[in-house]
């Protein structure tokens, strides 16, 4: 309670659908929360705003209770409890105009008659400063998104991209303690997004507000978030940067967002050189890495990859590239398949191939083990033909670079 | 398809040429300058103006009340909807009649209304007023209510998360968007009330400085002077042309903000 920022308990509960999110933002940080549709990312800005509801939330920000859920032996800092007996229901919930929570919304929501001057001092005008103030305070915001030449236009005279920073002055002029971004990105195309978020980036590294960012893209989260929290059905699944978050992915949505896989193991454990994973269908998985913590886990991203052909006719793609690579990272590759490596028995694990997507310069390849059915994806270069002639149900073997795998 | 086309066209045009072609233009000023036509005028301006105003005043709660009732049982909705919808398909003799037996000296409320206060609405001018408010506010609340529909629900939730109290947001946000709506809405409105006949003369009579207005005036003229009648008619064509121009720049420039 003491401190500034964000200290949020979200608990709402509609239908049969439960969001339990506790959050911590501190004053200047960008926390991302990260997850997909339905997770209750919505659920939870609507809930900090104000404008859903927020059941038996306990949310505080810059040390204000704005929703206060009854709790044993909490005080609420003068909040109208009215007595030790009032801890057994919602006493405090302060409607989105009197918050100072600002949200850019995913749609940008800009006013269509007023111009993005009017919009950016629709704010300051409606706390009453004087209008002449107010146009001040709004330009002040146009001119650190870089806007000011465009004060007079209105909003279906913007870009875009335009539209998206006016909305984000906006909010800022309303001198919020805290920032809702929601999704400030998605309805843009992929051409405007780099420089849209950049500067981005910078005004919220200019403007040190504890910001809230909601998005589904992981490139949001390491261009513009301090930390990141994933949140699924309701409940966060991990929290941590957003390396962390995307090297080490705690499941399958997580790896979803760089192509890697999760796989659950049915037992895991520290050996002296790392950690072993028992798989189903039989399976080992070792890995040089120390026993992580979290949930129980093999953690495979793209790079820990590598497809070769059955019955040691070799790799597929690049050898100085992807074999190149495993050797430097420690993996005794060369070994060939059969001999043991990092004291791992390691043997090409028989699967075949469910899918060949272009990748820009790379050949993104599919495929399924032939025990326990897991999931794995491969990056092979683009330019080999043994690659490009892969179809859907060849048999290939895959190989693990036991220094790029977590296991927990 | 052409054809069928032109001749739907000529339908439209030709009557108006007609008229225009039979016009007495060298006693035109003189004929709408009578007494009778300046009294017709008086009556019809004044009672269009005071039916639109009424329009407005129970018409643009009314469209509210249409697009608050989306999260109503579907009956209820649908029942409103062609409540309000059926003035524009019933003819307007009946609804004259249907007024003058709600309002009438022996009506549903009228008897009451008489014998408690001694007011009499038929063949007055509130009757006239009465008559033109029914068949034309559902052309206000029907073009209101479209408005309405027409803003963004989730602007006020971002009033909101600026900081504005429900009225800012109402006065700064929802009005300036709806006002173009309204504005047609009420233009549309004016230019059905003062060209109602039907219901005006079966609930209010004719009854010149009265409840005279210049359809009914028209209507009479016609047995007993055809050139008056065709001067007020031009007088009339000429308002419904001027209405016309008025919602279409409305339009072009709500279209353009």
């Amino acid at each position: 309670m003491s401190g500034g920022g964000l200290s949020a308990r979200l608990r709402v509960t509609r239908g049969s659908f439960a969001l339990e999110l506790d959050l911590d933002v501190a004053p200047g940080e960008v926390v991302a929360l990260l997850g997909p549709n339905g997770a209750g990312k919505s659920s939870a800005l609507g809930a900090l705003a104000g404008l859903l509801p927020a059941d038996g939330s306990r949310v505080v920000v810059d040390g204000h209770v704005l929703d206060g859920y009854g709790l044993d032996g909490y005080g609420l800092d003068g909040y109208g409890l009215d007595g030790p007996g009032a801890d057994d229901g919602p006493v405090v919930r302060v409607p989105a105009r009197d918050r100072r929570v600002g949200t850019v919304f995913q749609d940008h929501r800009l006013f269509p008659h007023l111009t993005a001057l009017e919009n950016a001092a629709f704010g300051p005008r409606s706390r009453g400063v004087r209008a002449r103030a107010a146009r001040e305070l709004a330009l002040v915001e146009l001119r650190r998104v870089g806007l000011a030449s465009l004060a007079g236009r209105r909003p279906s005279e913007l870009s875009g991209g335009q539209s998206q920073r006016v909305a984000v002055a906006r909010a800022l002029a309303a001198d919020p303690r805290l920032l809702l971004l929601d999704e400030p990105l998605a309805a843009l195309d992929a051409e405007q997004r780099p420089a849209v978020r950049a500067a981005l980036a910078d005004v919220l590294q200019e403007v040190r507000v504890a910001t809230l960012l909601v998005t589904h893209d992981p490139v949001d989260a390491v261009a513009l978030a301090d930390r990141v929290v994933v949140l699924e059905e309701g409940v966060v699944v991990q929290r941590g940067t957003p390396t962390e978050v995307l090297t080490d992915p705690h499941t399958s949505y997580g790896a979803s967002l760089t192509g890697a896989t999760v796989w659950t193991p049915t037992e895991s454990s520290a050996t002296g050189r790392g950690a072993r994973a028992l798989l189903p269908g039989g399976l080992t998985v070792s890995s040089t890495r120390p026993l992580a913590d979290g949930p129980a886990r093999v953690s495979v991203p793209v790079e820990a990859v590598t497809l070769v052909g059955l019955g040691g006719l070799g790799g597929f793609g690049d050898q100085a590239g992807d074999a190149g690579r495993a050797r430097q990272s420690g993996q005794a590759r060369n070994d060939g398949p059969g001999e043991p490596a990092g004291g791992a028995p390691h043997v090409p694990i028989p699967a075949h191939v469910v899918s060949v997507e272009q990748r820009l310069s790379r050949l993104a390849v599919t495929v399924v083990t032939d025990q326990g059915s897991l999931s794995a994806v491969a990056e092979l270069p683009l330019a080999t033909a043994d690659g490009a002639r892969l179809r859907r149900g060849d048999r290939v073997g895959l190989l693990l670079d036991p220094g790029r795998v977590t296991i927990a | 398809m052409l054809v069928p086309a032109l001749v739907g066209l000529a339908l439209l045009v030709l009557p108006a040429v007609a008229l225009l072609v039979r016009a007495p233009w060298a006693t035109l000023g003189q004929r709408l300058a009578s007494e009778t036509v300046l009294d017709a005028l008086r009556v019809s301006v004044t009672s269009a103006l005071l039916a639109t105003a009424i329009s407005l005043l129970l018409g643009v709660p009314l469209a509210w009340l249409l697009t608050a009732s989306d999260t109503w049982p579907a009956v209820w909705r649908r029942l409103l909807r062609a409540v309000v919808t059926v003035p524009l398909v019933l003819p307007p003799v009946v609804g004259g009649i249907a007024l003058l037996y709600l309002l009438g000296r022996n009506g549903l409320l009228g008897r009451p209304l008489d014998a408690a206060l001694g007011v009499t609405i038929p063949f007055t001018l509130a009757a006239v007023v009465i008559a033109q408010t029914f068949v034309a506010m559902p052309f206000l609340v029907l073009s209101v209510e479209g408005a309405l529909r027409g803003v963004d629900r989730g602007l006020d939730d971002a009033a909101a998360s600026l900081g504005a109290s429900r009225w800012y947001a109402f006065r700064r946000v929802t009005v300036p968007l709806v006002a173009p709506g309204v504005t047609a809405g009420a233009v549309l409105c004016f230019a059905r009330a003062l060209g109602e006949f039907g219901a005006t003369i079966t609930f209010a009579g004719t009854f010149p400085g009265r409840t005279q207005t210049l359809p009914t005036s028209v209507y009479l003229a016609q047995q007993s002077d055809p050139e008056s009648a065709v001067a007020i008619s031009l007088l009339l064509l000429a308002v419904g042309v001027g209405v016309l121009l008025l919602l279409r720049d409305r339009w072009l420039t709500t279209g353009a903000r």
